[in-house]
C-alpha cells in the first residue's frame, strides 16, 4: 500500500495540478486582452514555403533589411487552405500579400475576387508563357513540372509514357496523391485531363490495376515511395535533385514521359482590400528581385522565374520534359467531381 | 469493496438533482456554441442553402456516408472481438507475461496520421518487417494492408487495446461473489459464462464498440493512404474537399452536419454504456484464478498475437528513426545521424524549442482541460449522481477535429497562437478527461463532504480539503490523458498556429513535406516516448 509520503505528495500534485490550471485560465484571460500590433505587412502563404527548410526563413531578412519594412508571413496550411483562408476573410482581410496560388486554384481565387492587380517591376523581362493569370493579379514566381519519380533499385524497365505505366508490369507499383486534397494529385487529374481529353475516363480506368494506393497528402506517399512499399510515385521533376544535393544519391529518378508533363506555376498577389498596399508592392517588387530568385532552386526546389539565375549543379538530375498545355479549367472542375467515382470503377 | 448497486455492471438511473446538470453544461456549451454558430453563419448566404440541400440529395455524399458507417461498424466489431479475450484474461486470470501485457496495452497510439501510416507500412507493408521476414523462407511478398483489409487492420491496431481497456474496467466491477456462487450451484463454465460473465461485460462491450465505432468514422488519412484509392473515401475527407478545394460552404456544412449528427448518436451511446467507466482505467483484477493448463497456453498465445499487432508499428518507427538517412538500404545499420541531424546542427535550436512548446502547450492545455473538468463535475457529491450529466459532457467528442477547428478559428483567430492553440486542444480533451473525473467522483463516498459541509466548512474549502485529495487519482489520470491528447493533435497547429509556433507534430509534418523522413521518424519516436511515459505514470496512479 501506500506510505505516507507518496500519499501527502501526490495529493499535492493533484493540487498543484488545479493551480496551475488557474494560473493558465487567469493569463489566458489577460493576454488575450493585449492588443497585436497592426501596421506590418501581413504575407500568407503554405505551410512549406514558411518551414525553417522553405524559401520564406531565406529570404524574409533579405526584404527587411532592404527595405526596412516590418513584415510577418503566416502559414494557412496547404495552398487550398491559403485560399479558404483569404475567401473566409474576404469581408476583412487580414493579409497584405499571398504567395503561392497556382493556376489549378486560379479560377477558385477568380470567383472569389479576392486578389488586386499590380503588375511587378522586371515583370515585362518574364517569359510570357509563365505569366498565367491574365489579369494581372498574380505574378509568377517558380515554376516547375510534375513528374513520375523512379527508384532505380526496384525495377528494372520503368514506363516511358502515361500509356505504358497502365501496363500489367506495373501492377501495383504506382503511389499516386488524391485530387481533392493534394497540388500533385490535382497535377495528375490535369494531367490525365490534358493528354486524353475526352478519354480521360477510359485511361484511368486502365490505370487502376497499377495503382498501390493513393495518399492524402504528398508527404505520406512520397514517404511510403522512399520506404520501398512502390517503385513508382507521383511527384516533382526537381525531386531527383534533392536527393542528389541531400544525399548525393542518384537511386531516385524523374521519368520523362512521350505525352509531355503539366507545368506548375506558382504565383502572388496582393490581396484586395489591403490597408498597406505601397508595402505590399514593395514586397511584389521583391519576389521577382535576384536575392529573391536565387533562393528559390534549393528551398521550394522550383525553378526560378528569372532566366539570368544559375541553377546549382544538383539540379543536372532534375528533367526539363515537353509541357503540356492546362486543360479548361471546368473540365478540371467537372472531373474533380467525376473522379471519384471513375476511379472507383 | 464492493456495492450491491454494480452488481449489474453500471449503476442504475438515481434521483439527480437538476442542479448538478448546471455545471456539466458549461464545457458543453463552450464547445458547441461556436460550432452552431458557425454552422448557421454558413446559412446566411443564399448560395449556401442551395448547395445544401444539393449537398444533401447526392447520392455520392450518401455513398460515402455509407461507406463512413459500414467500416466503422466492421472495425469496431472486430476491435471488440479481439480485445475481449485480453479484458477478460487480465480480469481474471493470472498467468506469465500479464504485467508485460498490461504495460504494452497502455502504448497509446496518438501520433501523427503520417507516422501511424510510416509505422504501420513498415511493419505490413510490402517492404516492411513482416514480409522481409516471410521472404527469408522463401515467400514472395504479401499484401496486407492495402484495400479494405488494410483499413480494417489499421483501426483494430489502434482501437483494440482501447477496447480491452474499456471491457477491463466493466469486468473488473463486476462482484465475484456470483460467478462463485453459480458454480457452487453447479453450473458449468460454458454457463457462468454466458450467463454471469457476458451480461456483467456487455456494458464494456457496447461502450468500448461504439468509441472505436466513432473514433473509425472520423477517420480520413488511414482510410485513404491504405484504402488504395478513392472507393474508400470517409465523410471527413468529403468535408475537407468542399471547404479547401472546391469551397462549397453548403455542401462541406451538408457532410458537417450529417457527420456531426451521426457522431451525437455514437457518443450517446458511448456515454450511455460507459457511464461512471473511465477509459484510462487500469486493468486490475479484483479476483484472480491460476490460470490452468489450457487457459496458460491460450494466455500465451493471445499475448503474443497482441504484442505483435502493438509493438510490429512502433518497432517499425524505431528501426526507422535508427536507419541512417542514406539511400542504400531501408534498414541500414542503426545509426543515431538522424537524431544528432535534429538536436546538433543548425535545426537544433528549433527541434528543441518544439520540444519544449509541445511541453508547455501540453500542460497548459491539459491543466485547461482538467479546471473546466472539474467545473463540470462541481455539483454535489452523490452516490447515484445524475448520470445524464455525464452524458452531457461527452457530447462533445462528436464534434470531429476538422469540425472543431473550423468553428473556433473565428473565435480564436485574434489571440496569440499559444492561447488559440491551448484551448482548442483543452476542447478536444475535455469530454474524457471530465469521464475521468466523473468517474472518479462515482467511485468516492459522499458522506465525507457532506460531513464537512454540515461541521460549516465553506463549499470551497470542502472542495479543496476533501473532493480534491480523494480524487487525487483520476485528476493525474484525466491530466496526463488529455497531455497525449495535446501533444499528439496535428490538426490544432495547422490551422490556428499562426505567429511561427511550431510543436513537435507540426514540425515532424514539415520534416516530411521537406523530404526529410528518417528525422520525422525520430521526432516521432520522442513523441511517442513522452506519451508513453505519461501513460506508465497513469498507470503507476
Amino acid at each position: 500500500m501506500h506510505c505516507h509520503n507518496s500519499h501527502r505528495f501526490s495529493t499535492f500534485l493533484a493540487r498543484a495540478v488545479c493551480a496551475l490550471g488557474l494560473v493558465t485560465i487567469s493569463l489566458l484571460s489577460l493576454l488575450s486582452c493585449a492588443a497585436k500590433a497592426k501596421d506590418e505587412l501581413v504575407i500568407y502563404a503554405y505551410d512549406s514555403f514558411v518551414s525553417e527548410w522553405g524559401t520564406g526563413p531565406l529570404v524574409m531578412p533579405l526584404f527587411e533589411k532592404a527595405t526596412g519594412i516590418k513584415a510577418s508571413l503566416v502559414s494557412r496550411g496547404d495552398s487550398g487552405a491559403v485560399l479558404a483562408a483569404l475567401i473566409e476573410e474576404k469581408a476583412k482581410p487580414q493579409a497584405d500579400v499571398v504567395v503561392g496560388i497556382d493556376q489549378y486554384i486560379l479560377f477558385q481565387a477568380d470567383r472569389a475576387d479576392v486578389l488586386e492587380t499590380y503588375l511587378p517591376k522586371g515583370i515585362e523581362d518574364i517569359d510570357p508563357s509563365l505569366r498565367f493569370d491574365p489579369k494581372g493579379r498574380l505574378c509568377p514566381y517558380d515554376y516547375g513540372h510534375f513528374a513520375i519519380i523512379w527508384d532505380t533499385q526496384a525495377l528494372q524497365a520503368p514506363p516511358r509514357s502515361l500509356a505504358e505505366l497502365a501496363l500489367p508490369a506495373y501492377k501495383g507499383k504506382l503511389i499516386l496523391m488524391d485530387p481533392r486534397s493534394s497540388t500533385p494529385g490535382l497535377g495528375f487529374l490535369a494531367w490525365t485531363l490534358s493528354a486524353y481529353g475526352k478519354d480521360w475516363e477510359a485511361y484511368w480506368r486502365s490505370l487502376k490495376p497499377s495503382i498501390l494506393t493513393i495518399s492524402s497528402g504528398w508527404d505520406s506517399g512520397y514517404g511510403l515511395f522512399v520506404s520501398g512499399e512502390a517503385p513508382l510515385v507521383l511527384s516533382y521533376a526537381t525531386s531527383p535533385a534533392y536527393h542528389r544535393w541531400a544525399e548525393q544519391s542518384d537511386r531516385y529518378q524523374a521519368l520523362d514521359f512521350a505525352e509531355g508533363h503539366p507545368l506548375q506555376i506558382e504565383g502572388a498577389a496582393i490581396v484586395k482590400g489591403t490597408r498597406n498596399r505601397k508595402n505590399a508592392e514593395r514586397f511584389m517588387d521583391f519576389i521577382l528581385s535576384k536575392e529573391f530568385q536565387a533562393e528559390i532552386p534549393l528551398s521550394n526546389w522550383m525553378y526560378p522565374v528569372r532566366s539570368d539565375i544559375e541553377l546549382p549543379p544538383a539540379y543536372s538530375r532534375a528533367i526539363r520534359p515537353k509541357t503540356l498545355p492546362l486543360p479548361d479549367a471546368s473540365l478540371l472542375s467537372s472531373a474533380l467531381e467525376l473522379w471519384q467515382d471513375v476511379a472507383s470503377r | 469493496m464492493s456495492h450491491p448497486a454494480r452488481i449489474g455492471g453500471y449503476k442504475p438511473r438515481g434521483s439527480g438533482r437538476v442542479g448538478s446538470y448546471g455545471p456539466a453544461l458549461i464545457p458543453l456549451c463552450l464547445i458547441f456554441i461556436p460550432v452552431l454558430i458557425r454552422l448557421s453563419l454558413d446559412f446566411l448566404e443564399p448560395e449556401t442553402i442551395r448547395d445544401f440541400s444539393a449537398g444533401l440529395s447526392s447520392a455520392q455524399n450518401w455513398r460515402i456516408y455509407g461507406f463512413s458507417l459500414g467500416q466503422a461498424a466492421l472495425s469496431a466489431l472486430l476491435a471488440v472481438l479481439l480485445g475481449f479475450p485480453a479484458a477478460f484474461m487480465s480480469s481474471r486470470w493470472a498467468f506469465p507475461g500479464k504485467r508485460f501485457l498490461r504495460s504494452i496495452f497502455s502504448i497509446p497510439f496518438v501520433l501523427p496520421a503520417l507516422l501511424l501510416a510510416l509505422g504501420l507500412s513498415g511493419f505490413l507493408g510490402k517492404a516492411g518487417i513482416l514480409n522481409r521476414f516471410l521472404s527469408l523462407f522463401g515467400i514472395p511478398s504479401l499484401n496486407f494492408i492495402y484495400g479494405l483489409r488494410g483499413i480494417l487492420i489499421a483501426h483494430v491496431i489502434f482501437n483494440f487495446p482501447l477496447a480491452a481497456r474499456l471491457i477491463g474496467s466493466a469486468l473488473a466491477q463486476a462482484h465475484p461473489g456470483s460467478e462463485e456462487a453459480a458454480a457452487l450451484l453447479g453450473a458449468g463454465k460454458v454457463r457462468v459464462f454466458f450467463t454471469i460473465i457476458l451480461p456483467e461485460a456487455l456494458p464494456g462491450i457496447l461502450s468500448a464498440f461504439f468509441l472505436s465505432f466513432l473514433y473509425c468514422f472520423q477517420s480520413f488519412s488511414i482510410v485513404l493512404i491504405f484504402g488504395g484509392g478513392p472507393r474508400f473515401t470517409t465523410l471527413e475527407l468529403g468535408i475537407y474537399q468542399a471547404m479547401r478545394l472546391s469551397f462549397q460552404a453548403g455542401d462541406a456544412a451538408a457532410l458537417a452536419l450529417l457527420e456531426l449528427m451521426t457522431g451525437l448518436i455514437l457518443a450517446f451511446l458511448y456515454a450511455h454504456f460507459s457511464r461512471g467507466r473511465p477509459l484510462m482505467a487500469s486493468l486490475r483484477p479484483k479476483l484472480l484464478h491460476k490460470a490452468g493448463g489450457w487457459q496458460k497456453g491460450f494466455g500465451i498465445l493471445y499475448l503474443g498475437l497482441a504484442a505483435f499487432l502493438i509493438l510490429g508499428p512502433l518497432i517499425s518507427i524505431i528501426i526507422q528513426a535508427f536507419s541512417a538517412p542514406s539511400l542504400r538500404a531501408r534498414f541500414g545499420s542503426p545509426s543515431l545521424l538522424n537524431f544528432i541531424n535534429l538536436f546538433s546542427t543548425s535545426s537544433a535550436a528549433s527541434s528543441w524549442k518544439a520540444l519544449g512548446t509541445s511541453i508547455l502547450l501540453g500542460l497548459c492545455s491539459a491543466s485547461l482541460a482538467l479546471c473546466l473538468a472539474l467545473i463540470a463535475n462541481a455539483g454535489p457529491m452523490r452516490r447515484r449522481g445524475p448520470s445524464y450529466a455525464i452524458i452531457l459532457s461527452i457530447l462533445p467528442l462528436a464534434i470531429s477535429p476538422l469540425i472543431l477547428s473550423r468553428a473556433l478559428k473565428p473565435v480564436l483567430g485574434f489571440l496569440p497562437s499559444f492561447i488559440s492553440l491551448c484551448i482548442f486542444h483543452a476542447a478536444l480533451a475535455l469530454p474524457l478527461a471530465s469521464q475521468s473525473i466523473y468517474a472518479g467522483l462515482a467511485k468516492l463516498p459522499g458522506s465525507l463532504e457532506e460531513a464537512a459541509l454540515s461541521l460549516g466548512a465553506s463549499p470551497l474549502r470542502a472542495w479543496w480539503e476533501i473532493r480534491l485529495p480523494l480524487l487525487k487519482q483520476s485528476i493525474m489520470s484525466a491530466f496526463l490523458f488529455s497531455f497525449c491528447i495535446s501533444v499528439g493533435d496535428l490538426s490544432g497547429p495547422l490551422s490556428l498556429a499562426q505567429d511561427g509556433i511550431q510543436p513537435l507534430s507540426l514540425l515532424i509534418a514539415r520534416l516530411a513535406g521537406a523530404y526529410r523522413f528518417p528525422q520525422a521518424s525520430a521526432l516521432g519516436l520522442i513523441l511517442l516516448i513522452m506519451t508513453g511515459l505519461a501513460f506508465a505514470l497513469v498507470e503507476d496512479a
